[in-house]
């Protein structure tokens, strides 16, 4: 279980440009829970996933993850537990490494002066296979040859290795073209649910949210202005989505108005 | 001549330690040390005092552990103090000037002509044998073999593993639970141990050391290590090893050749500055090559 509260993460503190990114937040991730959340622009999603990665350390709050309070761990310490994927399908693997390298890298077994075992091969391989991409043959293979598909989807494996606390996924098949995207999603599915995984993925596509995950959340210039559960949410079409969505923009327009005045 | 290719072999490789140190922080890590002349100093500086003081065999481990030290304190400034790493490398070159000359006692030079060193045991040994004539090449041909196979092994290793991803994929290495400061610390240690390892040896088979004795190293195994890099394509990281002795053997004859064909002796620094910055902008001005010709085209048609 993920305990977040009073999360304050602020930008250019101090200048003429301070933005309050995230707003006093609080949220409780429990176990297994599969969390969609979407969001305008600069509404805050990317800097909640980054705080709880540790690439931002945030200002106020504490966030407590299984008992223990990492707030201010650094992002190495924090990813023994943590798995993170980008929206730059690049970012996440070395290019000039094999594809065994890389997931030798993840995987993290034996001692730091050990080299790859044929047993570790055979586990990578069959790992692979479960991908349905035809990886397990290219074992030898330069990362950087792979598609952005195939890179993203061996991200996926790279952090799932071994059961992280939590997955990360920050907008990670926008990047893709349609079809890869859809395969990298269905992937993502299926290895957050048989691995029973606690994952937050961040998304622009409304369609996706109600279809994934058991929760999907509405944030809102760095607030959670809507929570709902998987039978609220199946009552939710993405045109409900779109005009909660377009109230609080408007909202905003009309303080903005009054102010003027 | 004989002469000649016996010299320019050694150079080739004591030099090619140093390449392989590079090839460790340069190619590998993407840092770019700029201690090595300084640590190649230390190295050789140590070593000398260390055989002076009767032991010739300590002179060697001696020589490294220097190199390490140094290694962690130009490391140590970029990961844990904020110096960005070109600096760092300078700062600590020009400290290692001060160093290097109280390490040989407040002198500049020191001869090592009558001094028991393995050279002049290895020397004694094969006195009347086959090897006699080339018992300095045995030396640093097993030392460099010694250190090829251990980067090696290393590379392959999850730590070595760490460390090619920290130079590769930065972003990535920060979101797995590798910690780039200490991959930075690790690979600078290892390679400036080499670097002092090669000016060690360099030391030990000349007899003797002045403080000027790693003037310009850095650019001359830079020159090397990018000569190198040519024949890399998609080798595997063994041939890439070997293929650092053979840039700098590579290296290292085109200097004896010019040499050959009376180049005054000093002009060593210029052509070794010169070759690196020709192999590093070649393929620049080759990648950009199109386009000056799309333009040249583009302003003729409307001429």
């Amino acid at each position: 279980m993920i305990q977040i509260s009073n999360l304050t993460k602020v930008f250019n503190k101090g200048t003429i440009n301070e933005k309050i990114a995230i707003d006093h937040l609080h949220l409780t991730i429990n176990d297994s829970d599969f969390i969609c959340i979407i969001g305008a622009n600069g509404s805050g999603k990317s800097t909640l996933l980054n705080c709880l990665s540790g690439a931002m350390i945030c200002e106020e709050g504490n966030i407590v993850m299984n008992g223990k309070n990492i707030t201010l761990n650094s992002q190495d310490r924090r990813a023994h537990e943590i798995g993170y994927l980008f929206q730059d399908p690049m970012a996440g693997t070395a290019p000039h490494m094999s594809v065994e390298e890389n997931l030798a890298m993840a995987f993290k077994n034996g001692s730091w002066l050990s080299r790859i075992k044929e047993k570790d091969r055979a586990f990578f391989k069959e790992k692979l296979k479960e991908l349905d991409m035809g990886l397990e043959d290219k074992l030898k293979m330069e990362v950087g040859v792979l598609s952005g598909g195939m890179r993203q989807a061996l991200t996926l494996v790279m952090n799932t290795l071994k059961k992280p606390s939590l997955l990360l996924l920050d907008e990670h098949t926008a990047a893709l073209d349609p079809q890869s995207a859809d395969k990298v999603l269905q992937l993502t599915k299926k290895t957050v649910e048989e691995k029973d995984l606690t994952c937050l993925m961040v998304t622009h596509n409304m369609q996706t949210a109600l279809d994934l995950g058991n929760r999907l959340i509405m944030m809102h210039e760095g607030r959670i202005i809507l929570d709902l559960n998987k039978e609220e949410k199946e009552k939710m079409s993405v045109e409900d989505l779109v005009r909660l969505f377009k109230k609080h923009a408007e909202k905003d327009l009309n303080n903005d108005r009054m102010l003027l005045l | 001549m004989s002469t000649l290719i016996y010299t320019t072999l050694e150079l080739s490789l004591i030099g090619s330690l140093t390449v392989l140190g590079l090839y460790l922080s340069y190619i590998t890590l993407n840092v770019c040390d700029l201690s090595t002349d300084g640590c190649f100093t230390l190295g050789a500086t140590t070593a000398a005092v260390v055989a002076l003081s009767g032991h010739p065999y300590l002179a060697i481990p001696a020589a490294m552990m220097s190199g390490i030290l140094s290694g962690l304190v130009v490391s140590l400034l970029q990961t844990y103090f904020g110096v960005n790493s070109l600096l760092s490398g300078i700062i600590v070159n020009t400290a290692l000037y001060s160093v290097n000359i109280a390490v040989m006692g407040n002198s500049s030079l020191l001869n090592l002509n009558k001094t028991k060193t393995i050279y002049s045991i290895l020397k004694d040994l094969s006195k009347d044998t086959l090897f006699q004539s080339f018992s300095f090449l045995i030396i640093e041909a097993a030392i460099v073999a010694l250190v090829i196979v251990f980067l090696n092994y290393f590379l392959k290793t999850r730590i070595g593993l760490a460390i090619r991803a920290t130079g590769d994929n930065p972003i990535m290495v920060q979101a797995s639970s590798i910690d780039p400061k200490i991959t930075t610390i690790i690979a600078l240690c290892i390679s400036n141990s080499f670097t002092a390892l090669s000016g060690c040896l360099l030391c030990l088979s000349q007899k003797s050391v002045n403080i000027d004795i790693g003037n310009g190293m850095v650019t001359i195994a830079l020159a090397s290590l990018l000569i190198s890099r040519i024949f890399y394509k998609n080798s595997s990281t063994l041939k890439r090893l070997l293929y650092c002795v053979l840039g700098t053997l590579i290296f290292r004859s085109v200097y004896a050749l010019a040499l050959r064909m009376n180049m005054p002796a000093y002009m060593l620094k210029f052509v070794s500055a010169l070759i690196v910055a020709i192999t590093i902008s070649i393929p620049y001005i080759r990648s950009k090559l199109p386009l000056y010709k799309r333009k040249a085209e583009i302003r003729r048609s409307s001429l």
